[in-house]
């Protein structure tokens, strides 16, 4: 019995040497160009290799007239010629980078552009000739793997997306669950840590998880793509469910030290409701019909239980009461998607929408840029024009490929810059070695395409089952360039060589110009991304005093739109650029201390977006005057440490840093007192209160998150990160 | 350098003995290319390599003793070692 690896491979084995085959019979132009497109697109699954082999399809298109419309408009001025080509690639990449589903399809807009532009085509025929069998070619590779993958050992997603989605659903239900035993105290807080940290690694893998298979399922099965919306919103559920459950956590310390079920009599039904409600969801994704009716359970606070309490008591009580109705209703929501998806919706079942208490606000009503996307796109753009200089100026081996080549290596690896490229250069120079013996010793004495065929299948057979990830994709690049093939076959030792150098060389000079990305020193990029982020939170924190609701111009919106952004999505990007860290090099901190910091990074995150949309609510007009006060001896600390933590991420110590907000906060609740005795208690409407109580809960949970981060920080060795090597 | 290796082409392009460092036991002033089994390479880039690599021995010694953190960018001090070591190969070892 045949392993899946094996089939797989001579699946792909089988497809590459059908297309040349194919496209030698009909005498194509560039046959290696379907070949290509069968290397380029066979992945673990057909609808996966379905989805990657449309969006390479499509993308072409655009590549082509864009290349038609350059040639058209400059191909007498070769400045005006790299300024467009620049430009394509510059639009493109920045199109893959902000797209979710179809970053394949930009790159391939971009790099088959550059590829038509430098096909040299000498007349305008030539270059629509070019065209259009860069495109059938490519519809020739992407049609007959697909054949294969569907009639020879079909191995489809079917199923894929409803098990992901359980899956999901029992991790959400056991974090949920682990979290009232922390704050009810049945289990001590921080008693199991990595347990915990292990729960929420895996619930994000299986989001991303969920994500691809969505992609990949509703590609080959009409049935899941009619339902795709129904669930694109489960996921976004279940994310925001994520988010919710995080930012209910943060306030754990302060809810331990309070009998939540005393002070909320229905946290436990409430969870008792959650968990059927997870219970059901897993059922009908099972098909088993519905049979529990959700019941709406409202959070009400025991004010007998209130009395003695502090105001900052208070305040974390009425941030989880906020989160865990908005876990109520996101969970409703997604048991109202789960029905749906098993059509046993009923009449009375109402779609809600996705905004919860919890993330009402979090839509950035301006267009931001995300910085880093734009300074990639223009990384790519770059190393076209450095490559076109090369071409011009100096034209070594390869010639007008440097440009086509760097830019296509460019677009590619602008998704993944925290991998240095040299990494690829050892499987390169490896794989093509051994092709050039194949080219030498082994090509010229086939006389028969069935020989040729066979010997096509055996190279990529060996590079797909011997071989997976980097090197597979290395030994791929090799086969279709060290051993081309023509019609009228030729063999030439000089060309072989110099392509080889050509290869090696574009690998070598693309690796340097990622030093512009920090690509190949991930430990200063994090540094960098770190204390950006800080900036960031110094700005959103003096946006914070200024008055809520007042009218700040479109400048000063977009400002906190794009610094907003830019707070969301750091955390996510030091995550992965803290992975590609060289543990042998960088020893003094470990894994586990740069996880938890992207944890903290990730808490404070979510504490400030609390506080900018908390504060937007209705303040009652007296406390909001007094608040502001108040508040702002506490903002202008805050707004220091930032400033402070964007220079050096770790110059605060946590122990100071407590002992000044605290006592910056016990001003604060003393002022709250003097302001309760003054102001009119009944004149407080009971919603009033709560939003007091909410705004006091935000800044009390930034302090926190702060302290928090300054203990973590504290850990880390900045300093060997910081520390220039080559 | 074996002497079978070597192939001088002289000032103007005019072909010398191969065996000219052999016989006369001085080193040849003229560049020459490197033949490796018959494959002709230019000097400047075994030159080259031959810089890169002593680059890379001098980046690992710096590394090594902590001396690299007195530099500012690292990564433009390994291309300004990688050049001065091939101008001095290419200079005293190997004619480019």
């Amino acid at each position: 019995m045949l392993s899946r690896r094996a089939k797989e491979a001579i699946k792909t084995g089988l497809a590459f040497a059908l297309v040349f085959a194919i496209a030698l019979q009909a005498d194509w132009l560039n046959p290696y160009w379907a070949g290509f497109a069968v290397a380029f697109i066979s992945l673990q699954t057909a609808g996966e290799s379905i989805h990657k082999g449309l969006n390479r399809l499509v993308g072409t298109i655009p590549g082509c007239i864009a290349a038609i419309i350059i040639l058209a408009l400059a191909v007498q001025s070769r400045w005006t010629f790299m300024l467009l080509a620049c430009a394509w690639i510059f639009f493109t990449a920045y199109m893959s980078l902000r797209s979710r589903n179809n970053t394949y399809l930009w790159t391939v807009a971009g790099f088959v552009c550059l590829i038509i532009i430098s096909s040299g085509a000498s007349t305008s025929e030539q270059l629509f000739e070019n065209a259009v069998f860069r495109l059938l070619e490519t519809a020739l590779g992407i049609t007959v793997y697909t054949l294969i993958s569907v009639f020879i050992w079909p191995l489809n997603n079917a199923g894929e997306i409803k098990k992901a989605s359980r899956g999901l659903m029992a991790t959400q239900s056991g974090i949920c669950r682990a979290g009232l035993q922390m704050m009810t105290g049945t289990i001590a807080a921080g008693a199991t840590p990595k347990k915990s940290a292990e729960l929420r690694q895996q619930e994000l893998e299986q989001l991303t998880r969920l994500a691809q298979v969505l992609v990949a399922e509703g590609s080959e099965n009409y049935e899941v793509r009619e339902l795709r919306p129904i669930w694109d919103r489960f996921h976004g559920l279940s994310t925001a469910l994520m988010e919710s459950r995080d930012r209910w956590h943060g306030n754990m310390a302060e809810l331990v030290r309070m009998d939540v079920n005393a002070l909320l009599p229905a946290v436990p039904a409430l969870f008792d409701e959650l968990d059927c409600r997870f219970e059901e969801i897993r059922g009908l994704l099972e098909g088993r019909p519905a049979s529990h009716k959700p019941n709406s359970i409202k959070l009400s606070v025991d004010r007998t239980a209130t009395r003695g309490r502090s105001h900052f008591e208070l305040a974390a009580l009425a941030v989880t009461r906020t989160e865990l109705e908005a876990m109520e209703t996101l969970t409703a929501a997604l048991l109202d998607c789960a029905l749906d998806l098993a059509g046993q919706a009923t009449e009375g079942s109402k779609r809600q929408t996705l905004s919860a208490p919890g993330t009402v606000n979090r839509v950035i009503q301006l267009p931001v840029i995300d910085r880093d996307y734009l300074c990639s796109a223009a990384y790519a753009a770059v190393t076209v024009c450095a490559g076109f200089c090369i071409w011009i100026y100096i034209n070594p081996p390869g010639h007008g490929g440097w440009y086509n080549m760097l830019g296509t290596l460019a677009l590619v690896s602008i998704g993944m810059l925290h991998v240095p490229m040299i990494r690829f250069v050892k499987s390169l120079t490896l794989a093509f070695v051994l092709c050039a013996f194949v080219y030498i010793f082994i090509m010229p004495r086939l006389s028969t395409y069935f020989e040729l065929g066979l010997l096509l299948f055996t190279c990529i057979f060996i590079s797909r089952y011997f071989f997976s990830g980097l090197a597979q994709m290395m030994a791929s690049i090799a086969i279709l360039n060290a051993m081309p093939i023509q019609n009228q076959q030729t063999y030439e030792f000089a060309m072989l060589a110099n392509k080889g150098i050509f290869l090696i060389g574009v690998f070598l000079f693309i690796h340097v110009l990622s030093y512009m990305m920090s690509s190949p020193r991930p430990e200063k990029k994090l540094l960098a991304l770190v204390r950006r982020f800080f900036r960031s939170t110094e700005f959103l924190m003096s946006a914070v005093a200024h008055e809520p609701g007042s009218k700040a111009s479109i400048v000063e919106r977009w400002k906190i739109a794009y610094y907003r952004h830019e707070m969301n999505s750091l955390p996510g990007k030091i995550g992965v650029w803290s992975k590609a860290i060289d543990q042998t090099r960088f020893s003094s901190n470990t894994p586990e201390q740069v996880r938890r910091l992207v944890t903290t990074l990730q808490g404070l995150k979510y504490r400030i977006e609390y506080l900018l949309e908390t504060r937007e609510t209705r303040q009652p007009g007296s406390f909001a005057r007094e608040m502001k006060q108040s508040v702002h001896a506490w903002l202008a600390s805050i707004e220091s440490i930032f400033v402070s933590w964007s220079d050096t991420p770790g110059s605060e110590s946590a122990v100071d840093l407590e002992q000044r907000l605290l006592a910056e906060l016990g001003e604060l609740e003393q002022r709250i007192d003097a302001t309760i005795a003054q102001v009119d208690r009944e004149a407080l409407s009971e919603a009033d209160g709560e939003n007091f109580y909410r705004l006091l809960g935000a800044y009390r949970g930034v302090s926190e998150a702060a302290v928090a981060y300054a203990g973590n920080a504290a850990s880390i060795d900045w300093a060997e990160w910081g520390e220039e090597r080559f | 350098m074996p002497a079978m290796l070597l192939v001088s082409t002289g000032p103007n392009g005019a072909r010398k003995g191969s065996n000219y460092e052999a016989q006369t036991g001085k080193m040849n002033l003229y560049p020459h290319e490197i033949a490796i089994g018959g494959v002709y390479l230019p000097p400047l880039l075994i030159a080259s390599l031959l810089g890169v690599i002593a680059a890379v021995v001098t980046a690992r010694a710096l590394n090594r003793y902590r001396l690299s953190r007195y530099f500012f960018y690292p990564p433009l001090v390994f291309v300004a070692i990688t050049v001065i070591y091939t101008v001095l190969i290419g200079t005293f070892v190997i004619r480019v």
